[in-house]
């Protein structure tokens, strides 16, 4: 869908996800690694547990589907290449942080001198502006800042970020909308502009229920553990089975009924003892229910649950179309039927590795074109040539001058 | 914002959707610039405009603060679908617009007589979306869902806790709803613009379920590569230490502190003031530090506990070091400088609940701003969208309202 763009991506593991998604949508990203190798190569894990620069798998993962050159920004003859580069770009987006940005003169106000159509987008902890901006942070930084972390976890323990680099995911994605709104405005006006992105305010727009707590009810939603909290009412959402959990968030009316009515035949079945006795589950209202009703309707739900494995649970729900869901690890995703189903699961080949790599496909389905990951991630300076001497043009002296001069 | 330009200016939007996801996507459109049109029941209404926090304790769909959070920017029209002169209606929106989404239960569309073969003969370029929590084929496709069942089947739920604890979930909100509108804002937005280059509409089967999965690419490629099953580690990093969340001064407050190098675990030294104890080999470097964390974490929480963590916080980022105050909601809505700088908590006069938070989006457009204005009240917009964009005339318009197909 964006075949026929031109990205440079100068995106560590803040940003990568990001470019990465365009090149699934047929961009041409061209990632720039510094000579000798991205930071990210040193990240653990590796394949075969072996530290190996083109064998890292945090690599692999964010930046497949691009081709990669090393170049080295901060000389003058890197600098100048880069400006070659800008000005054939349809975008540019980078996770330098806001200094850096400024420093190097990634502005949009500098780029867009050499190429008024192209589409800057910077990805950094708190945005160019702002008295934070020039702060300093990771994942589990702006996860704090950015509220999150307060309403996660035990409410007698420490707060707790979502797993593993969210904030970098859901900034990413975020980021790209903005950078996809900016292209559309392009593309009828003419010229480009600045996607000034904030992975803290990211964050920050990603709880939305609290807020009308906050300022309709009057509290500071807190932790609350493995439980929900809607309406002052508790709603447990951890349910344990034989080997695992499963997650069942209790919705009444009309909404909840069909599961609620399931939920009832199949305790019924294992002559699970009823102490509500519901009649009418569309006229049930958790709103209004009094907690010990609501407690006993799901703890009649736990004691069921417990009966039975993943697997016998995965099937049921399934069977019976009840909305609840066993909560799956990464071998549970694996050979989750409904992405087998759909042929989500992509193989690819990388000449350093014994075998091929198994990759997540498929961002959505369109009936135009497949969007899904297109090549593996490149290996340190892989498409130099490609890119230096067939598209730029430089001659075989340009090129021994350039490495000789640690600048490619 | 009157003479303002917005990036999706003219571009038209019909959505039937409720909830979150759905509902999400118009507004992103909306608050851009983009013209949208929300098709409504009085009979069927939007689950959130049923839903608590209601504006001054009053139940009604007008004061929903729930439904406000993701309905800005759009317009509002209440048909009876299940009328054939109610269906011929959004027929005529479906031949309006450039996109028509709708994030019903799978199975809903075609049980309206609208498949995309259908709709693409209503409007051959048009962009049409489904959106659902795992797609509309395969077995679990029809049983529809919830953002806490997407969560907990794409590892997400099972990730989020520390290494002894059940799995956790933020419990006030499902994350898989902000993710799967995202996921389809991106395949709208370059459908859009797919369409403005080769004059081609197309349709869109967009899931929750793929966007989250991509999410854990690091852990499925460990997987496969060396068959580790992925483990929570909290708030600990693979590879750096300290990592963590540490108390700080009064009811519930902390400081994330989370130092990446050996210039900054020096630095933090200095701060703490070269207390012996991170002297000892053990602490020397940043591997042993890793194994040591849990009593690092001990030592540095000691250390914490005196002071205001916004304090802490900007006095170790003034020695370079990654700190960040764990902001609760109020401290986010109102001293966060951030949220003021990007006006991202924008507060709209709406014509029921007064003038309340709106949220915003957390990218700065340079020259295209967002436009946002508050959310419909339900029904609000019959007139407008009957008589100014589908020009029905006065005696149809009767009509409609007598004959019950604006319900």
């Amino acid at each position: 869908m964006l075949s026929g763009y031109r990205v440079i991506d100068l995106t560590d593991e803040k940003g990568a996800f990001c470019t990465k998604m365009m090149g699934d949508l047929g961009a041409d990203v061209v990632k720039i690694e510094k000579p000798g190798g991205d930071p990210l190569r040193k990240r653990p894990p590796f394949f075969g547990d072996t530290p190996d620069p083109e064998k890292s798998l945090p690599w692999h993962a964010l930046h497949n589907g691009k081709r990669g050159i090393t170049m080295d920004i901060e000389r003058e003859k890197g600098a100048k290449i880069m400006r070659r580069l800008v000005a054939s770009a349809d975008f540019l987006v980078s996770s330098l942080p806001a200094p850096e940005v400024r420093g190097k003169g990634l502005v949009y106000d500098d780029l867009s001198d050499i190429n008024k159509r192209i589409v800057v987008t910077s990805i950094t902890p708190f945005g160019l502006t702002g008295s934070w901006s020039d702060y300093r942070a990771g994942d589990l930084v702006v996860m704090a800042t950015g509220g999150m972390m307060s309403m996660t976890g035990d409410p007698d323990g420490p707060p707790l970020r979502l797993n593993p680099d969210h904030a970098y995911y859901i900034a990413s994605y975020k980021a790209l909308v903005g950078t996809l709104i900016a292209n559309y405005y392009r593309g009828i006006s003419g010229e480009g502009q600045h996607v000034d992105s904030s992975i803290h305010d990211s964050v920050v727009r990603e709880f939305y229920y609290p807020v009308p707590v906050y300022e309709f009810e009057g509290y500071v939603p807190k932790r609350v553990g493995d439980k929900g909290v809607r309406a002052g009412k508790i709603f447990r959402q951890r349910f344990r089975c034989k080997d695992g959990y499963v997650t069942w968030f209790f919705h009444g009316g009309r909404v909840g009924s069909s599961t609620n009515i399931a939920i009832s035949q199949w305790a019924d079945e294992e002559s699970i003892p009823d102490t509500v006795n519901v009649t009418d589950w569309t006229k049930f209202d958790v709103w209004r229910a009094s907690q010990e009703d609501l407690d006993a309707v799901m703890d009649r739900f736990a004691t069921l649950i417990a009966k039975f494995s993943k697997k016998e649970i995965r099937d049921e729900l399934v069977k019976r179309k009840i909305r609840a869901a066993v909560i799956d690890d990464i071998e549970d995703i694996a050979g989750n039927p409904q992405l087998q189903s759909k042929d989500f699961w992509v193989s690819l080949d990388h000449p350093r590795m014994e075998r091929p790599l198994l990759y997540p496909g498929d961002l959505f389905y369109s009936s135009e074109t497949k969007v899904r990951i297109r090549r593996r991630a490149p290996m340190i300076g892989e498409h130099n040539d490609e890119i230096y001497r067939n598209e730029l043009g430089m001659t075989d002296e340009d090129m021994t001058e350039l490495t000789k001069e640690g600048v490619i | 914002m009157k003479n303002e330009k917005h990036a999706l200016n003219g571009i038209k939007v019909v959505e039937w959707s409720l909830a979150i996801t759905g509902p999400w996507v118009g507004k992103c459109l909306g608050d851009h610039g983009a013209e949208v049109i929300k098709i409504e029941s009085t009979v069927n209404q939007d689950v959130t405009r049923l839903s608590v926090p209601y504006a001054g304790g009053i139940a009604h769909p007008d004061r929903s603060a729930t439904f406000l959070r993701f309905n800005t920017s759009k317009r509002s029209i209440t048909l009876n679908l299940k009328t054939d002169e109610g269906k011929a209606i959004l027929e005529e929106l479906i031949a309006w617009a450039d996109v028509f989404f709708n994030n019903q239960r799978p199975g809903a569309m075609k049980r309206l007589g609208l498949s995309y073969e259908r709709i693409r003969k209503i409007n051959p370029s048009i962009i049409a979306m489904d959106i659902s929590n795992y797609g509309q084929t395969g077995p679990y496709s029809e049983a529809g869902g919830w953002g806490n069942m997407t969560m907990a089947m794409g590892g997400h739920t099972f990730l989020t806790r520390d290494r002894d604890m059940v799995p956790t979930a933020p419990g006030w909100l499902a994350t898989a709803d902000v993710i799967g509108p995202m996921n389809a804002l991106v395949a709208v937005l370059a459908a859009l613009d797919y369409r403005r280059r080769t004059g081609n509409g197309m349709y869109l089967d967009v899931s929750q379920l793929e966007a989250l999965v991509h999410f854990l690419g690091v852990g499925l490629l460990d997987y496969s590569a060396n068959g580790r099953v992925q483990q929570p580690i909290g708030n600990h990093d693979p590879e750096y230490a300290p990592h963590g969340a540490y108390p700080c001064r009064g009811d519930d407050q902390w400081c994330a502190i989370a130092v990446t190098s050996e210039n900054e675990w020096q630095n933090l030294c200095r701060c703490m003031g070269d207390p012996l104890w991170a002297k000892e080999a053990r602490f020397g470097n940043m591997a042993s530090r890793k194994i040591h964390e849990d009593e690092l974490d001990r030592r540095i929480g000691e250390w914490t506990r005196s002071f205001e963590k916004r304090e802490l916080m900007e006095w170790l980022q003034s020695k370079g070091i990654p700190a960040g105050a764990v902001q609760n909601i109020a401290d986010v809505l109102e001293e966060d400088p951030q949220v003021k700088a990007h006006d991202l908590y924008p507060r709209i006069e709406h014509p029921v609940m007064g003038e309340c938070y709106h949220g915003g989006w957390p990218f700065l457009l340079s020259k295209t701003p967002t436009r946002m204005s508050t959310c419909p009240c339900l029904g609000a917009d019959n007139d407008y969208v009957l008589n100014d964009i589908l020009g029905v005339g006065d005696e149809r318009f009767v009509e409609l309202m007598t004959e019950g197909i604006l319900e």
